[in-house]
């Protein structure tokens, strides 16, 4: 396409969506009905109408009444199933439920709840995020059933998916019926966590970080006995220092010592700085490694567990940005 | 409410469109047998196996005992089926060779469909298959059937888009619902779409000739007066003539060669007479034929005006009507005829023509040439010697269905020795006796009588009503119809073939049966809704279109049309916003709530309340420390509740809903 007719067009589409969303402003929860509901006849219709355009060609031709009668007839299913494919929808309210949280670039899942008053149910409902992958649900009236529709995102920060396409070809699946649903919706995405040098920090008490940190394969698991042939750089000795005997360290990974995931600590453009703390707080969370974080304007003191993790990610996520109104 | 909380999982169906499941399958081949097989009566009956292979190896790729076609298979299908239709057809190509290369196509097809997608195009073939079998047939049960196919077909069509399990009854009541809401839209569009005339030629359509053909033998017409086929159906506007007016003229032959009577020459080559009469007793009527494979059309007397909607039809010379092309389907004219005429100046003919009405070949049937020559020595008038020849049939020869087989001198052995004769012996005789004496005569094949129908107040003319007779060149009043049988049989002419009949003969033309007063009322009933058929649906043209348009709406002017129309669809969509509002359901009442609601109901009948705030827990200790009988049934029903709710064992919905029924018993 050339230039000219991209900026056109840009320019439709924008004055389009501004339409649509004035019809169905933001809201958490939508319903479907007259006001937001699109129908139109896909391929599969417009071939359905040349198959019509056969037949009352035939029917005139050879002047038989019932062929054109049928052709007739197969307008008339065309114009019903625009109605029918209307009620297959109308009726249908889709629900913004939750968001989990995700890392940058990869598909966010969202919760939605949907739940349909018309008699019969609705049938052959797809749902997509856009630039996401189609959901196809079936739904019983009067059932409220849960999904979870997974979106594709983009940078850290809060995310919002778009609008949400509801969309159904049945019954016969040449009426196409759809509708964008300006949701309320909003994920929380953490930085990328992109593997970089460890972020080095003089700890509160002043004590680098032990070596053996390195070596070890696994997390470590507690304190045992002393025994004939330990290791003695396994022995505890701070416990010994203590008068509280002699102790082996049970070694399954590292030195169990605080971890300060420093923003000055590394010398990073911003967003590889932030990615860069995101990768280290995991590993510190799966080596059972109490981590702190220390960002300008935020502290958040060492402790690990999922609770803690994800306010350390929110952090990171968040960090310098404005935080938007609604539910995160 | 806790139960806000829980919420079951959606049915969720990602790809479920994607393949062609069993249910789907068996819906189209289903669909798909009950489309061909009214084909079947006009086409090849091994199209059938076509159909059943490709179906049985489409189950088998269903079951992945079998793959898909490859390339050569599918090549060696295709040629195995047009190699079928030429060898059916002898390489003809006509409307019936496109249908069956079309249901093969359509069978074929079904080995290439693996998705939804390519099934919607089975179902698209098969629209055009079931409008392929009302090219065959055109019969109220015709239609009928056609509408059972589509109903499947759209039912059909529905499943394939299904994402979860329905039963087959429900599939087949929502396909009809779709189908019945669209024929009152369908009904609207028959009558108001304006109608058109053929776009393109077609190759002509063939016909079975029925009825006679345009050379008469002794013989013909008496085996037509066993087919009570119908020819065709008159209504009159005003009163019917009486039933001895009733000559429905189709052919004159004039040409005699000693045995058989034939035209003189081809169709359509003569220009209408030139006539200054005065035409007098005119009627209209509109006349209903059945294809007889023809040109040939049928009026009474003279016909002064002819039209239908193609304007194929003209009058000829001799006051015959002829449509341009042989008659291949059934047609509506309607026809102005004057069944008398006055002469201000005597009408003469040519010495050509007159030489030509009283040619007969030489040397055949010497004995009338000898009769014919005793007349003509007593010398008397030509008025004379028609009454003459009249009382000689009056005197001593019989009507008969079965007259001995006549030889050569057809006329001589039929005047002198047999007797017994149809009415094309008499009319060919009678022509012959007068040519003979030098009277200008002709002899006019057609039907005489019907059968009239007082339901729809109509003329049924069958094949049996078949009937020649002669008109004979009178001096100074023209072409007169002289019908020598009505001398013989006069209440052939007046009462129909079956009262001149003798009983022996009536059973030969299937009147035995018809007697019972019952099976002839139901007789006539179904001819009636028949006749219906034909005048409304199968020739419901643009102008039958006018005529109801304008009694309907009161007029066919564009403006009143589209204001109609627009009327009709606002009250379509006042409809449907009626429909749609009464489908929508009172609001969200899960089924395990409504089941504790129906419970909390009983309960207060019992005396048991639950204040706002008492989980049904709470509330079910509460009963049992003061009624301690409801313990099974009530803890049960709690733990069901506990397990729909919190658990989220939907399937236990059915024994919960069941449980509250059954209350207070366990």
């Amino acid at each position: 396409m050339t230039k000219p007719l991209i900026a056109w067009r840009a320019a439709w589409e924008t004055r389009f969506y501004r339409w649509v969303d004035q019809r169905t402003p933001q809201a958490l929860a939508i319903s479907l009905n007259r006001k937001n509901l699109y129908t139109f006849p896909n391929v599969s219709g417009a071939l359905y109408l040349l198959v019509t355009l056969v037949i009352w060609a035939l029917g005139t031709n050879y002047q038989n009444n019932l062929i054109l009668a049928l052709a007739y007839l197969m307008v008339s299913v065309f114009i019903i199933s625009i109605l029918h494919a209307f009620a297959n929808l109308s009726g249908l309210t889709v629900k913004f439920v939750s968001a989990r949280p995700a890392f940058a670039g990869e598909a966010v899942a969202f919760e939605l709840e949907l739940v349909t008053t018309h008699k019969h149910g609705c049938d052959h409902l797809e749902l997509r995020w856009p630039g996401g992958d189609t959901t196809v649900v079936t739904l019983d009236s009067n059932e409220p059933a849960r999904i979870t529709l997974y979106a594709q995102s983009r940078d850290r920060g809060y995310f919002r998916p778009g609008r949400l396409l509801v969309q159904s070809v049945f019954p016969l699946g040449i009426i196409r019926c759809w509708s964008w649903l300006n949701l309320d919706a909003l994920a929380l995405i953490y930085p990328t966590p992109v593997a970089c040098e460890e972020p080095r920090h003089q700890s509160s008490d002043g004590r680098e970080e032990g070596g053996t940190s390195q070596r070890g394969g696994d997390d470590f698991s507690g304190l045992r006995g002393y025994q004939a042939g330990d290791s003695i750089k396994h022995i505890a000795w701070k416990q010994f220092a203590q008068d509280k005997g002699l102790f082996t360290k049970e070694y399954e990974a590292f030195f169990s010592a605080e971890k300060w995931l420093d923003w000055q600590s590394l010398v990073l453009p911003q967003e590889s700085r932030l990615s860069g703390l995101c990768y280290w707080a995991l590993e510190y969370e799966q080596r059972h490694i109490p981590y702190g974080l220390a960002l300008p304007g935020t502290k958040l003191e060492p402790a690990f567990g999922d609770h803690h993790l994800h306010n350390v990610l929110r952090a990171l996520g968040e960090f310098g940005l404005p935080r938007p109104g609604g539910k995160p | 409410m806790i139960t806000q909380r829980w919420r079951r999982p959606a049915k969720v169906a990602v790809m479920r469109n994607e393949y062609l499941g069993r249910d789907k399958l068996a819906w189209l081949l289903g669909m798909q047998a009950l489309l061909i097989l009214p084909l079947l009566f006009n086409l090849p009956v091994w199209l059938s196996l076509v159909w059943a292979t490709a179906a049985f190896w489409r189950i088998q790729m269903f079951r992945g005992r079998w793959g898909a076609p490859g390339k050569l298979a599918k090549t060696v299908l295709t040629v195995i089926c047009i190699a079928g239709m030429y060898a059916s057809y002898a390489g003809k190509t006509s409307t019936e060779t496109m249908v069956g290369l079309l249901v093969c196509a359509f069978s074929l097809k079904l080995l290439e469909v693996n998705s939804a997608r390519d099934a919607q195009l089975l179902v698209f073939i098969g629209f055009i298959i079931s409008a392929t079998q009302l090219l065959f047939s055109q019969t109220p049960q015709a239609a009928v059937y056609c509408l059972l196919g589509i109903t499947l077909l759209l039912a059909s069509w529905r499943s394939l888009h299904l994402t979860h399990h329905q039963s087959p009854g429900l599939r087949l009541k929502r396909g009809a619902a779709i189908l019945l809401h669209a024929l009152p839209v369908m009904l609207v569009l028959f009558v108001v779409i304006p109608r058109l005339g053929p776009l393109w030629a077609i190759p002509n359509q063939q016909a079975a000739k029925t009825g006679f053909s345009d050379t008469l033998s002794p013989g013909d017409l008496g085996n037509l007066a066993l087919d009570p086929s119908p020819a065709f159906r008159v209504s009159f506007n005003g009163e019917a003539p009486a039933s001895n007016q009733l000559y429905w003229r189709g052919l004159v032959l004039d040409t005699f060669d000693g045995r058989t009577w034939k035209m003189r020459d081809a169709w359509g080559v003569r220009s209408p007479d030139k006539d200054n009469s005065i035409k007098q007793r005119v009627i209209d009527y509109s006349i209903v034929m059945e294809p007889h494979g023809q040109p040939w059309l049928f009026s009474l007397m003279t016909p002064l005006q002819v039209s239908n909607v193609t304007n194929s039809i003209r009058i000829a010379g001799d006051s015959l009507l002829m449509n341009h092309i042989p008659l291949a389907q059934r047609m509506r004219y309607e026809v102005r005829s004057a069944l008398q005429r006055e002469w201000p100046e005597p009408p003469q003919l040519t010495d050509q023509q007159r030489d030509m009405y009283t040619r007969l070949p030489n040397e055949s049937n010497p004995q009338t040439h000898a009769l014919a020559q005793t007349w003509l020595d007593q010398e008397l008038s030509d008025q004379q010697i028609i009454d003459k020849a009249l009382a000689l049939f009056n005197r001593e020869f019989t009507y008969t269905l079965q007259p001995p087989i006549l030889g050569t001198h057809s006329v001589d052995e039929f005047l002198f020795q047999s007797k017994r004769g149809f009415c094309e012996h008499f009319a060919s005789s009678f022509s012959f006796l007068l040519r003979a004496t030098g009277i200008p005569a002709r002899v006019v094949v057609g039907y005489q009588g019907g059968q009239w129908n007082p339901v729809e107040n109509y003329l049924l003319v069958s094949q049996s009503d078949a009937h020649a007779w002669t008109e004979v060149w009178i001096k100074d009043k023209g072409w007169q119809m002289i019908d020598p049988t009505a001398s013989v049989a006069p209440n052939r002419i007046e009462q129909g073939i079956n009262s001149a009949l003798s009983e022996s003969e009536r059973g030969l033309i299937g009147e035995g049966w018809k007697s019972s007063s019952l099976l002839t009322q139901l007789q006539i009933r179904w001819d009636a809704a028949t006749y219906v058929w034909q005048v409304w649906v199968l020739n419901y043209d643009s102008e039958a279109q006018e005529g109801l348009l304008s009694r309907l709406l009161g007029g066919t002017e564009s403006w009143r049309l589209t204001l109609w129309l627009i009327s009709f669809g606002l009250a379509g969509a006042a409809i449907f916003a009626w429909a749609l509002m009464r489908n929508q359901q009172a609001p969200v009442t899960r089924r395990e709530m409504r089941a504790i609601n129906k419970l909390e109901r009983k309960l207060a009948q019992l005396g048991y309340t639950r204040p706002p705030g008492e989980t049904l827990g709470d509330f079910i200790t509460r009963i049992l420390q003061q009624s301690p009988t409801y313990e099974p049934a009530l803890k049960n029903i709690h733990v069901l509740f506990v397990q729909i709710a919190y658990q989220n064992q939907s399937n236990q919905l059915d024994q919960l809903e069941q449980a509250v029924n059954q209350f207070p018993r366990s």
